[in-house]
């Protein structure tokens, strides 16, 4: 065993801590090496030294302290505990919270807008071209109204649930494409005189199934503050009506002015022709049905003629009246054999 | 060769008080305990006698402690109080952290008796959290051991042999205090469970979850570093 060897297992030596063979081979090297007996006894004596120290003893009434540390406290104790927990732990919970909040509240206010994107329902279509004398009847309708789903037996009731139901799909991400006419930049300027004009005659008949929380964005989206809904807005609502107080920002639109049925061409083919015309003639497709047998195409008032016209080129079409005092016009076309 | 295994004897053998010696503290009723400390009364815990008193007492106090017997607990604290203290003021080199963390020690177990299944000795664990949360708060980024002056952590005996002798002995025990907390943390941890509170490899071993190799090593080198730094006091 080297002298390095053995003053490794010193140490251990003076402790008691060697196994035997340990043991055997360092009292051998020891009895014949002076300078590892040498530090031997220096190892003893600072480990003499070290055990030497004074005993380090508790403080008095530490026990005590202890011992009222561990006792549970009275609630109303604990509770300003909790109020004024440091900082360090209080603040990151808190921005916590707040984080999450604000995500939930972003969420939830960005739910009413995928509402729009729900389908047009296939009734709607399928009924009667309307006059516009109906639309303030449509208007007036007050919140106990549901909105129609797709599928239900609404269909009779398609008047009254115009606004709602127009309101829904434009623009909302129908399936239908948006609009890819190079004018995009006309159909955006329509899309906002539209709104514009939608805003003011839309009443404040929301319906009931709006989600909760959508009321506070409106009165942000609107510039004039909007009013709570009366339960049975009265018959003349229309007509003075407050800007609604249910918003459908994204996904407003002017009330449908045209509806008209074009026959006697193969559907996919309509639809490519009218796309084409009506990127042609400054419009846009405003939505398609879910089953590509209706589209509605909004467009400047002064081309609806001419849109009429090409329609009649295209098949059989039928329209109902252009009202007096639209413009933009939405019309609605629907594709049949 | 008889000559091989010597005790070590601690450097000063003084009297100690009745009622120190080995066996007696499981006995003893008073909270704090004297105030007057002998040199020698650390040499009581390594003759093992206290150790397997206590061992046995302890067996029962961590039935009593989980059957949430009201006074069990403050059996414990009074019986492990100058121990946890001890390796705490040891470890932080002063005495206000080593209260905090000594309480701290005890609220811990208080939580966590439940939890301790018995496959280790009540002491082992206490010695082990206690290591733990010294360790932890000395882990701590930028901190700096705290030095106390020459007072140290405990106070010398003077009424032993004469003012020159006082004086010597407050020298040494400034120097021990000094050097013990010059040690980087892995190694002080040995030092003062093995030395200073006279664990065995074993028991250390457990105490810092470390192989029984690095305990003996480590110790090794601890204790070649204090020697360097002990250089006066070894003739």
């Amino acid at each position: 065993m080297t002298c390095q060897d053995a003053r490794e297992l010193l140490s251990a030596a003076l402790d008691d801590a060697l196994d035997a063979g340990e043991r055997e081979r360092l009292d051998i090297h020891l009895t014949s090496c002076a300078d590892c007996r040498r530090e031997q006894e220096r190892f003893e004596r600072t480990i003499g030294l070290l055990r030497g120290a004074a005993a380090v003893r508790a403080p008095a009434g530490f026990v005590d302290r202890v011992l009222a540390a561990v006792r549970p406290q009275p609630w109303w104790r604990r509770l300003a505990r909790w109020l004024f927990t440091p900082w360090t732990v209080k603040l990151p919970l808190q921005g916590v919270a707040v984080v999450l909040v604000a995500i939930m509240a972003v969420y939830l206010y960005r739910v009413p807008s995928r509402a729009g994107l729900t389908r047009v329902p296939t009734d709607r279509l399928e009924s009667p071209p309307i006059a516009r004398e109906s639309v303030p009847a449509e208007v007036g309708e007050g919140p106990p109204v549901p909105r129609p789903e797709p599928g239900t037996t609404d269909r009779g009731e398609f008047p009254r649930t115009g606004v709602e139901a127009m309101a829904r799909d434009p623009r909302s991400g129908q399936p239908g494409p948006p609009p890819t006419a190079a004018p995009e930049q006309q159909s955006a300027q329509l899309r906002r005189e539209a709104e514009k004009r939608e805003a003011r005659v839309r009443t404040s008949s929301a319906p009931p199934s709006e989600p909760a929380p959508s009321p506070p964005a409106p009165a942000l989206a609107l510039p004039p503050p909007s009013r709570p809904s009366p339960p049975l807005p009265p018959p003349e609502a229309p007509a003075a009506a407050p800007p609604a107080a249910r918003d459908h920002a994204a996904v407003s639109g002017p009330p449908i002015a045209v509806k008209g049925f074009l026959g006697g061409i193969a559907p996919a083919r309509a639809r490519a022709q009218i796309t084409a015309l009506v990127a042609g003639l400054g419009g846009e497709i405003a939505a398609e049905s879910f089953d590509g047998a209706g589209i509605d195409v909004l467009l400047p008032r002064a081309r609806y003629d001419e849109l009429a016209r090409e329609l009649g080129r295209l098949g059989r079409w039928n329209a109902s009246d252009l009202p007096g005092d639209v413009d933009p016009v939405l019309i609605q076309i629907r594709l049949v054999e | 060769m008889a000559a091989m295994r010597r005790e070590v004897e601690p450097a000063r053998m003084s009297a100690s008080r009745p009622g120190d010696r080995a066996g007696s503290r499981a006995a003893r009723p008073r909270r704090d305990g004297p105030r007057f400390v002998a040199a020698g009364t650390v040499a009581g815990n390594f003759f093992g006698a206290a150790r397997s008193n206590r061992d046995g007492d302890d067996a029962g106090l961590v039935a009593r402690l989980q059957a949430s017997d009201p006074r069990a607990f403050e059996e414990l604290v009074i019986a492990y109080q100058h121990r946890v203290f001890a390796v705490a003021a040891r470890m932080l080199g002063n005495r206000a952290e080593a209260e905090e963390i000594a309480q701290e020690v005890f609220l811990r177990v208080h939580r966590a008796i439940r939890l301790f299944r018995g496959d280790a000795k009540l002491s082992t664990w206490m010695y082990s959290i206690a290591s733990r949360l010294c360790l932890n708060r000395l882990a701590r980024a930028e901190r700096r051991l705290t030095r106390e002056e020459d007072e140290t952590l405990a106070r010398v005996p003077d009424g032993v042999g004469g003012a020159d002798e006082a004086l010597a002995q407050r020298q040494l025990q400034a120097a021990l205090f000094q050097a013990i907390a010059a040690l980087p943390e892995d190694r002080r941890i040995v030092v003062v469970l093995r030395d200073l509170e006279g664990l065995p490899y074993d028991e250390i071993a457990q105490v810092l979850d470390l192989e029984p190799g690095t305990v003996r090593s480590r110790l090794h080198r601890a204790r070649l570093e204090l020697r360097e730094r002990l250089e006066k006091f070894i003739p």
